[in-house]
């Protein structure tokens, strides 16, 4: 803010003006701040307030060569149609399976390693782990896929080859509904755990060098220093990642599961985003794709108010 | 000087444009065609939408009728998603295209494409004569042309005839001079194939090659096909239901489902969903199988499969037989003779709408077919025994890359047909492939055409194939005292999903056909 400006404010709070004037006042010293804020409201306005208008298709039998505005109204035929759709439960069902698994098991790895990778003092090593370690999150997801089917082939996978040759069993990873589900969680695991290791890996260098020293002092042992400093210093930044998380607990990535599943594992892979894919885009059904999205937004907008509120009260700590 | 030479830079100017405008012929319309980009084509070569035969195109038909040709590229792997945005932003291309018929069906109930029935009879006097009329006209009105498809032969069986030799079983020939076998010997040679491992490769081997390809329908359809009852399917079962409840149906399930239990079959079969694994490929070249059923064409071509086998294993000899159906009466799934589904917008002008038949008119004329099919006499094929060889295979794959792409209305080539099909393979390949196209034809049906669409299977239509994997993917492999609940849920499922609309409106319009 230029010095005038500021002047010009300091000068106004001694004598007593309008409310209208004050407002006005207050816009001359602070408009730069504004117009730094219209880049984003209009990206968030384009971007993402008008689509919303289009949740309306949801409540119409859109047809496309009309536009969304001229096609008739259909009221909750589209909900009716998900609704009795035995394979939408399922794919609902499949979805929250993955995701809890993903937020019980999956959540603390992330926070485990940069715990650990926070241990390491030498700086090439480090780097080094911490590169290898997240260097799979730019791998697609088709090219996972394929690396899945060569890695856990029942014949001539390396997995199965070891697991025959030491235990004398072959376990069918990719085939079976219920191995599928962990083979899904091992490979999302490793596919994000490094990435994911980042966001806490920063929190923990904003941590006081000196409260380590401190503990030091008085004798705490590495494993002490990393639970009862690290830990609870980075606490908002958990709390944070995990009420994003919860979030999305209804919406799930389209590339994994599509890339992953098969005919034989479909009653534990098809997801809510691959039932959409198959419903609605290769149809051309996108009353009921964008039904679905809505129905999806609402679920993870209860959970996202939801953990929260739960938040606010336990710990204190929220987004807002 | 400087006004005298600015003055002069004005003046090449003015004159360039008009120049660059009087070298440009007088065009009345703009034609805009889609074509496939299939990211294959080197800088040097040109671009999907302008290379020698866009421009072949341009001098031969544009110039002469007064239409200014330009072709819009689409990419091949996501073409009916794009077709889609484009249809509903109101800026597809004049001429579109997709091997979709549900699609055209959509867009033809919502009203989305121009109705060329007037100028099919007007312009249309190749299109009549070459292509069939029968199909592309709802409510009585034309509002697409279906390609014309040569080959409609889907599947085939094939087996290791030196296998079969050195096991002592004698393929006998029946009265139509086709290698044949009923499924108790196959059952009988698959056993012994699975005990002797023949080529010695020293791993286990998985007598049925398979994959999961088309949701586990391409490596399975011939074995269903070898146990319907025809005698107990009529017609109008045969249009209106599912063939997963067809009598004979679940015998054929209980079959494979006892392959796979003896393991016969790779039990990574299902996880190749799209054959971009090659596990099929991998167990044919490697001689880990030795009979496996899929498209007729499967691995037939330069450098596929059945060309590495018999590259690394010189012994080694395939042929193409009839598995025959235990009751006794093939019963064999076509292709309709329709390839693609080609339509014109109702964005279009009606000038333009006007070019665009002409233009599939012209491309429907055989000669023109043939330059864009085979490339130019002289330069790229000579007359050899009647029929049209490529002089220089390397010239002809650097200098014609995806013409097939222009030539639209014909799948395959309607002047030397099933020949040039056979002489595409390698000669060691070539008998296998002219036997295949006359006996994938035994016994076969064509899919029926309501001239129509059936409003619940443009809903439920891809949620049903993935049930019908599902099915197939779940009864194979389910221990044999699961199968029969097995089979009865999943089949309650696509009933519940879907399934019984859809049979429910067929049986309501074959009614109405047929009264």
């Amino acid at each position: 803010m230029s010095d005038s400006a500021d002047k010009r404010y300091n000068a106004s709070q001694r004598k007593v003006y309008s409310r209208r004037s004050k407002t006005l006042l207050y816009f001359s010293g602070h408009w730069q701040f504004y117009l730094m804020l219209v880049p984003p409201i209009i990206y968030y306005a384009v971007f993402h307030y008008k689509p919303m208008t289009g949740l309306v298709i949801a409540f119409k039998d859109y047809n496309m060569f009309k536009g969304t505005w001229a096609s008739p109204w259909s009221g909750l035929t589209t909900f009716r149609y998900i609704f009795k759709n035995p394979d939408f439960y399922r794919a609902i069902k499949n979805t929250l399976v993955l995701n809890v698994l993903n937020l019980i098991l999956g959540f603390p790895m992330p926070i485990l390693l940069a715990l650990f990778l926070n241990e390491l003092k030498t700086g090439v090593i480090k780097k080094i782990t911490q590169t290898i370690l997240y260097l799979p999150h730019f791998i697609s997801w088709v090219i996972i896929g394929g690396m899945a089917y060569q890695i856990f082939s029942m014949t001539t996978g390396i997995v199965n080859n070891a697991l025959n040759a030491v235990f004398g069993i072959t376990v069918p990873f990719l085939t079976n509904p219920g191995w599928w589900v962990f083979t899904y969680f091992i490979i999302s695991v490793w596919h994000s755990i490094g990435w994911s290791a980042i966001i806490y890996m920063s929190a923990i260098t904003s941590i006081d060098q000196e409260i380590y020293e401190a503990a030091k002092v008085d004798g705490s042992t590495r494993f002490h220093t990393m639970f009862f400093i690290t830990l609870p210093n980075i606490k908002n930044t958990i709390v944070i990642m995990l009420i994003l998380q919860v979030g999305t607990m209804a919406t799930i990535g389209f590339e994994q599961p599509l890339s992953l599943q098969n005919s034989a594992v479909m009653s534990t892979a098809d997801v809510i985003s691959t039932f959409v894919y198959r419903v609605g885009t290769q149809n051309a059904k996108y009353s009921v794709a964008t039904g679905v999205g809505m129905f999806q937004s609402i679920i993870n907008f209860i959970l996202v108010v939801g953990t929260n509120t739960i938040s606010n009260r336990l710990t204190g700590q929220g987004i807002w | 000087m400087k006004k005298v030479l600015s003055l002069a830079l004005m003046v090449a100017i003015v004159l360039s444009l008009v120049s660059f405008a009087s070298a440009e012929p007088e065009y009345s319309v703009t034609l805009r065609i889609e074509v496939y980009d299939r990211g294959n084509m080197p800088a040097e070569y040109g671009t999907p939408d302008n290379n020698r035969w866009t421009q072949w195109i341009q001098e031969n038909f544009g110039d002469p009728n007064g239409i200014k040709l330009e072709y819009v590229p689409i990419p091949r792997g996501e073409s009916d998603v794009v077709l889609n945005t484009m249809m509903a932003g109101g800026n597809a291309p004049d001429i579109v295209f997709s091997y979709s018929e549900t699609l055209y069906y959509d867009y033809a109930l919502k009203g989305g494409l121009y109705d060329i029935t007037d100028l099919v009879d007007e312009y249309g006097d190749n299109l009549k004569a070459n292509v069939s009329m029968d199909y592309g006209v709802y409510q009585g009105h034309r509002y697409a042309i279906f390609a014309r498809r040569l080959e409609q032969t889907i599947t085939c069986h094939f087996i290791r005839k030196d296998w079969l030799d050195r096991i002592g079983y004698e393929l006998k020939v029946n009265e139509d001079g086709f290698y044949h076998m009923s499924v108790d010997d196959l059952t009988e040679c698959l056993a012994k194939f699975k005990e002797l491992d023949l080529d010695g490769t020293g791993q286990e081997v998985f007598p049925i090659g398979a994959n999961g390809s088309g949701n586990v329908s391409r490596s399975t359809r011939g074995i269903f096909e070898s146990f319907y009852n025809r005698a107990e399917i009529d017609e109008k079962m045969r249009v209106t239901t599912p063939n997963i409840t067809w009598p004979g149906f679940y015998e054929g399930l209980e079959w494979l489902n006892m392959a796979y239990n003896n393991r016969w079959i790779d039990p990574d079969f299902v996880a190749d969903t799209d054959n971009s694994q090659k596990l099929l490929d991998y167990n044919i070249v490697t001689g880990r199988c030795g009979y496996w059923t899929h498209d007729a064409w499967h691995g037939v071509q330069k450098g596929e499969a059945l060309e590495q086998l018999y590259l690394a294993n010189p012994e080694a000899e395939v042929v193409a037989f009839q598995l025959d159906n235990v009751y006794g009466e093939q019963m064999v799934e076509l292709y309709a003779p329709t390839g693609m589904v080609i339509m014109v917008p109702a964005t279009a002008k009606d000038e333009v709408a006007e070019a665009a038949v002409k233009y599939l008119n012209w491309l429907a004329d055989p000669k023109v077919h043939l330059v864009l099919y085979y490339g130019i006499e002289g330069e790229h094929w000579e007359m050899v025994d009647g029929v049209p060889r490529n002089i220089d295979e390397q010239y002809v794959a650097e200098t014609k890359i995806s013409t097939s792409d222009l030539a639209i209305i014909y799948n395959g080539d309607p002047n030397y047909g099933a020949k040039m099909i056979v002489l595409a393979c390698p000669e060691v390949i070539q008998p296998i492939r002219a036997t295949t196209i006359e006996l994938g034809m035994v016994g076969g049906f064509e899919r029926y055409s309501f001239g129509q669409p059936i409003v619940a299977e443009t809903e439920y239509g891809t949620t049903l194939d993935s049930k019908r994997g599902e099915l197939l993917a779940t009864c194979i492999m389910c221990a044999p005292e699961e199968l029969k609940a097995n089979y009865d849920q999943k089949v309650a499922e696509y009933m519940n999903i879907g399934g019984q609309a859809v049979i429910d409106e067929k049986t309501q319009v074959y009614e109405e056909l047929n009264n």
